[in-house]
């Protein structure tokens, strides 16, 4: 018998050794590319994760160094730290001024002033490294710390010194309580004092040369702030600039008076922050735009200045965050002079460190017995605490306070803002900016974005898609489908160059033509219908299918014509000739030259290709069977389109749109240039917007590697592959069911 | 030899006494005047001329390729869907021209409707496919389109099977049920002629059984012409017979003489199997 089994074929075949070789080695080519892939974006997932990690990681405190003073001056009563968090300095409760080395104790200067008299208060800023205090019979002094090192190596200390730079006299009799003092940011010294008496005291000086002389003149001026209720105040903050002094009441309000000319001081505005309780402390944030207040009962509060048309002064003072309590007194407010941070402390020594931004407590700081004082390195990176047993100095890691899940997807009142907003505003001009990181304008502008897009590509493709699939002759669909996926190699920024820099301006120009021709065009086929009817039959049979195109062509170009003509007129006749005052007067919207229309197009052109090609071939590939069927029921063509193919082929369109949907998404290059990068929410045609792809292009180089916009910018990577990685496989998805069902037909 | 005798069996079984008498006295219903037809350069239907009886079965036979699906598609004018297609002559149905410029094929197909070969069902329900051909014409009424669907079901004998899964996808019946839901979706738009081209040539002979058996029925009211390449089927079901061989119609005439006597040596042949 000379029968072969199929499973005789098989092995035949096998059993020839190169068949079987070239067999493995496709085998194994294509699972290492295959798996190869998915590693290669698990790979890519997994770097831009790790790279948003540390905007997640708590922050930390170290310590790193203590030392134990001498008695011998008096105890330390407020304590500062120099920048590389080496040189620790303060005043002694007998009026002297010490500086020592933190890794050995050493004491490195040492400044005895009126040894006789005793410490009433004192204020240390460490912005500046100045030291203010104020003794018993009255004096105030301010000094600075200056440390000279060797510039090559910071670590190697030359010396130490303090240089007194302001020094005033409070009246006789006189005991100041509470004091502030600071180098303001014109080189004047600015110092308030609060006395027992509850009165505010303003001191100023400031040294100015005469150049040409060469003499130096001291303005000095002293005053008493006016104050107009029977309110006991209880502490005093004075602001950077010399501008603001701030009080705080028994009776929980904030009193504010301007001191720019520090010889007549002014009240300006007294504000109910707190009924019924009395604050203990107050002091500028960084920025000098937000006070933090602390009350005897141990709650701490922002509070912040925003624009107000209706007070006097064009500005009023609003509750901002609530941070967390301490049990009891908060004794002093310290801030931070690199950030938004803040440390409060409490009369049974609680320290705890703050973000104003994020209104999060972020830790506590610990000392072996009772803090009675903190401070903040002048970098922010470290703190140097005072307690019972002397002086510790601790390192902070806090790379990314700013940032939370709630700054980045929710409503934030931020300084000077009168209300929670989504806001992008990654820098500013100044150091003390308040970074802004909500990531929602950008998703929304993305969103919008698309939208606009697919609001123009999705109709034009889908009815394309139809024409060519469905109605028209193969000859045309030979020529319209490549075309139409030639139009897809065009590199985006060629079009995004011509959206921005051609079609925004001639858009703007003759917007209201543009529209009236855009309007007339679907209207200007109905003529063309017209006219093909009133040709003879024996003509049009005979004419080559796709020729009533001809017929449509002639009233298409005549109407669009028409509407370029008209365009002026209407403009004329409905918005008074001019129709950006008109959009701006009437409906209270400005015209951006570069807006969601322009995007709509541009982008609206690149994916049009894609939503095509994929819509087409889910029609076509609706089987020609269930075409036949439905038209030998005596449906017409287009019955048979709507209801038999269309629903048929409606996941595959359906996968279509979103497939243009995930690549408006993620393009960049068009909404680079024609947006106009606003990162505004605004669903208005004529208003820019900024998505989370141009958002990259646009702030990465402001991006310092590894900060905390860097780190963002990762997150909204993060966010876009997360997107277009569902949108691609939820389409997909959807493809390959219809594909099974296709089998099933 | 064999097999005439077969069929000669199977014909004196099915054939009612009588039928030839009544079918003499049918009226034409389908006229078919020196026909030809081109598919771009090539001829596939040469010189047809047949009248096919009213309320009757006609079945058309003959080899592969012969062009019985291509004559079928001429008596709806479904080949106006295929490009290049050129004819020559007259159909008339019910006396007049169904390719004069007055004609709306689309009107036409309502008249006359098709089953294929494969059983086509939509993609909707069960109930949606019986109601398209109506809704096409633009009836909403759930209470005439309930009772349309109904009616349909019951002559194309399915209803008994799907009464209670009238809203589940038509896809999910058997292909014997989906076969018969064409019937049902065809007979709903109340034509007066059916084209069957091949309908049980998928179909286990249950199935089979099942459609001719429904055929029988419906030649009370319907003209029905169905293309067949089971001889059996053929001689059961149909009372006239057209064999067509290379585009030309051989030999048309009552089944029952068709297949006991034909007269051309070709229909002999192919009747017994010696080719096609
Ligand atoms: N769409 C078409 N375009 C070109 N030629 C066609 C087309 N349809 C059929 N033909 C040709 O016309 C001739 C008749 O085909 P037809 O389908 O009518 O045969 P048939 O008798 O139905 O065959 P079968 O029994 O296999 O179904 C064949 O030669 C075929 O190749
Ligand atoms: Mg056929």
């Amino acid at each position: 018998m000379n029968k072969t089994t199929a499973s005789d074929v098989e092995r035949n075949t096998l059993t020839q050794p190169s068949r079987r070789l070239s067999d493995r080695l496709a085998t194994i080519l294509i699972s290492v590319g295959g798996t190869g892939v998915i590693l290669v974006v698990a790979a890519i997932f997994v770097f831009i994760a790790y790279e948003t990690l540390p905007l997640w990681i708590p922050p930390s405190i170290e310590h790193s160094s203590s030392l134990k003073p001498s008695d011998t001056l008096g105890t330390l009563h407020v304590v500062g730290v120099d920048e590389y968090q080496l040189v620790a300095y303060g005043v002694t409760s007998r009026g002297a001024l010490v500086a020592y080395d933190l890794r050995n104790s050493r004491m490195l200067a040492v400044e005895l002033t009126e040894s006789s008299d005793t410490l009433s208060a004192a204020y240390s800023d460490v912005q500046e490294g100045t030291v203010t205090w104020t003794t018993r019979s009255g004096r105030i002094k301010v000094s600075k710390i200056m440390v000279s090192r060797n510039p090559a190596q910071p670590e190697s200390i030359r010396g130490v010194s303090f240089k007194e730079i302001g020094s005033f006299q409070v009246p006789p009799g006189i005991v100041i309580k509470k004091v502030v003092g600071k180098q303001l940011r014109d080189g004047g010294i600015g110092t308030a004092a609060l006395s027992d008496g509850g009165e505010v005291y303003y001191f100023h000086s400031r040294t100015t040369e005469n150049r040409i002389t060469g003499k130096t003149v001291e303005e000095r001026s002293e005053s008493q702030l006016p104050v107009s209720t029977d309110e006991v105040i209880s502490c005093v903050a004075l602001d950077h600039v010399g501008s603001k002094v701030v009080a705080g009441t028994d009776r929980g309000a904030l009193l504010v008076w301007n001191v720019q000319d520090p010889d007549e001081p002014t009240f300006v505005e007294r504000t109910e922050v707190r009924e019924g309780d009395t604050l203990s402390a107050v002091e500028f944030l960084l920025g000098d735009q937000t006070v933090i207040v602390g009350s005897v009962r141990g709650t701490v509060r922002s509070y912040t200045w925003v624009a107000d048309t209706l007070s006097s002064i064009g500005r009023k003072l609003v509750f901002l965050n609530t941070f967390n309590s301490h049990s009891s007194r908060i004794e002093s407010i310290t801030i931070s002079p690199r950030s938004k941070s803040f440390l409060t402390l409490s009369t049974d020594g609680e320290a705890l460190l703050h973000y104003q931004t994020t209104a999060k407590t972020l830790l506590q700081v610990e000392t072996p017995s009772r803090l009675q004082f903190a401070a903040f390195s002048p970098k922010g990176d470290g703190i140097i605490a005072l307690s019972n047993d002397g002086v510790t100095a601790f390192r902070i890691d806090n790379p990314h306070p700013e940032v939370s899940m709630h700054i980045l997807f929710g409503r934030v009142q931020y300084e000077g803002y009168a209300e929670p907003t989504y806001t992008w505003q990654s820098s500013g001009g100044t150091d003390d900016f308040e970074p802004k990181f909500s990531l929602m304008p950008l998703l929304f502008g993305t969103m919008k974005g698309a939208f606009y897009a697919l609001l123009f590509a999705l109709p034009l493709a889908l009815f394309a898609a139809i024409y060519t699939a469905l109605f028209a002759h193969p000859k045309i669909k030979n020529v319209v489908k490549p075309t139409v996926e030639i139009m897809a190699a065009l590199p985006s920024v060629v079009i995004g160059f011509i959206a921005a820099l051609w079609f925004a301006p001639v858009l703007e120009q003759s917007f209201v033509a543009i529209t009236t021709t855009a309007v007339l065009i679907p209207l200007s086929v109905l003529p063309g219908i017209v006219l093909w009817k009133l040709l003879p039959a024996k003509l049009t049979h005979r004419l080559p299918a796709g020729s009533e195109l001809l017929a449509i062509f002639p009233s298409l170009i005549l109407i669009g014509y028409a509407g370029y003509l008209l365009g002026p007129w209407i403009e004329q006749v409905l918005f008074d000739g001019n129709y950006r005052q008109w959009l701006y007067e009437v409906l209270g919207v400005t015209y951006d030259q570069r807006n969601s229309i322009v995007v709509g197009f541009a982008m609206g052109f690149a994916v049009i290709p894609i939503i095509f090609t994929i819509s087409e071939d889910a029609l076509s590939s609706v089987p020609q069977h269930l075409t036949a069927g439905s038209l030998a029921l005596g449906a017409t063509r287009w019955q048979t389109a709507m209801r038999v193919i269309l629903p048929t082929a409606s996941p595959g369109i359906f996968s279509a749109a979103m497939i243009g949907f995930g690549r408006a998404v993620g393009e960049t290059m068009i909404v680079l240039m024609a947006t106009g990068n606003t990162p505004l929410m605004n669903w208005g045609p004529f208003v820019g917007m900024r998505t989370l792809s141009a958002n990259i292009a646009v702030e990465i180089p402001e991006a310092p590697h590894l900060g905390t916009l860097y780190r963002v910018l990762f997150v909204s990577g993060l966010l876009l592959f997360l997107f277009t990685f569902v949108i691609n496989t939820v389409a997909e998805l959807i493809r390959q069911r219809l594909r099974q069902r296709y089998s099933t037909i | 030899m064999e097999i005439v005798t077969e069929l000669q069996q199977t014909l004196a079984e099915t054939m009612v006494p009588g039928n030839l008498d009544t079918d003499r006295h049918s009226q034409p219903k389908i006229v078919v005047d020196e026909l030809n037809l081109w598919y771009g350069e090539t001829q596939a239907l040469y010189d047809i001329t047949i009248s096919l009886p009213e309320r009757r079965v006609s079945a058309f036979i003959g080899p592969s390729g012969c062009g019985k699906s291509t004559f079928l598609r001429v008596l709806n004018r479904m080949n106006d869907l295929i490009d290049d297609v050129r004819l020559t002559g007259r159909v008339l149905i019910d006396g007049k021209n169904i390719y004069d410029g007055s004609v709306d094929p689309v009107t036409l197909r309502r008249h006359v409707g098709m089953i294929f070969q494969k059983s086509n069902p939509f993609p909707k329900s069960i109930y949606e496919n019986v109601a398209y051909g109506q809704r096409l014409l633009g009836k909403r009424k759930k209470a005439e389109l309930d009772e349309i669907v109904e009616r349909s079901l019951v002559q194309a004998a399915l209803w008994d099977e799907v009464k209670d899964r009238l809203n589940e996808p038509a896809l999910g019946l058997s292909g014997g049920q989906m076969q018969r839901l064409c019937i049902a979706r065809a007979l709903a738009v109340e034509p007066d002629i059916l084209l069957m081209d091949e309908p049980s040539s998928a179909l286990d002979p249950i199935a089979t059984a099942k459609i001719e058996e429904l055929m029988f029925e419906l030649k009370e009211k319907y003209t029905i012409v169905i293309v067949t390449h089971n001889m059996q089927q053929a001689a059961r079901v149909s009372d006239v017979t057209a064999f067509f061989y290379l585009g030309r119609l051989i030999e048309f005439g009552e089944t029952r003489k068709i297949f006991t006597n034909p007269t051309k040596k070709q229909t002999e042949d192919y009747i017994t199997g010696r080719f096609g």
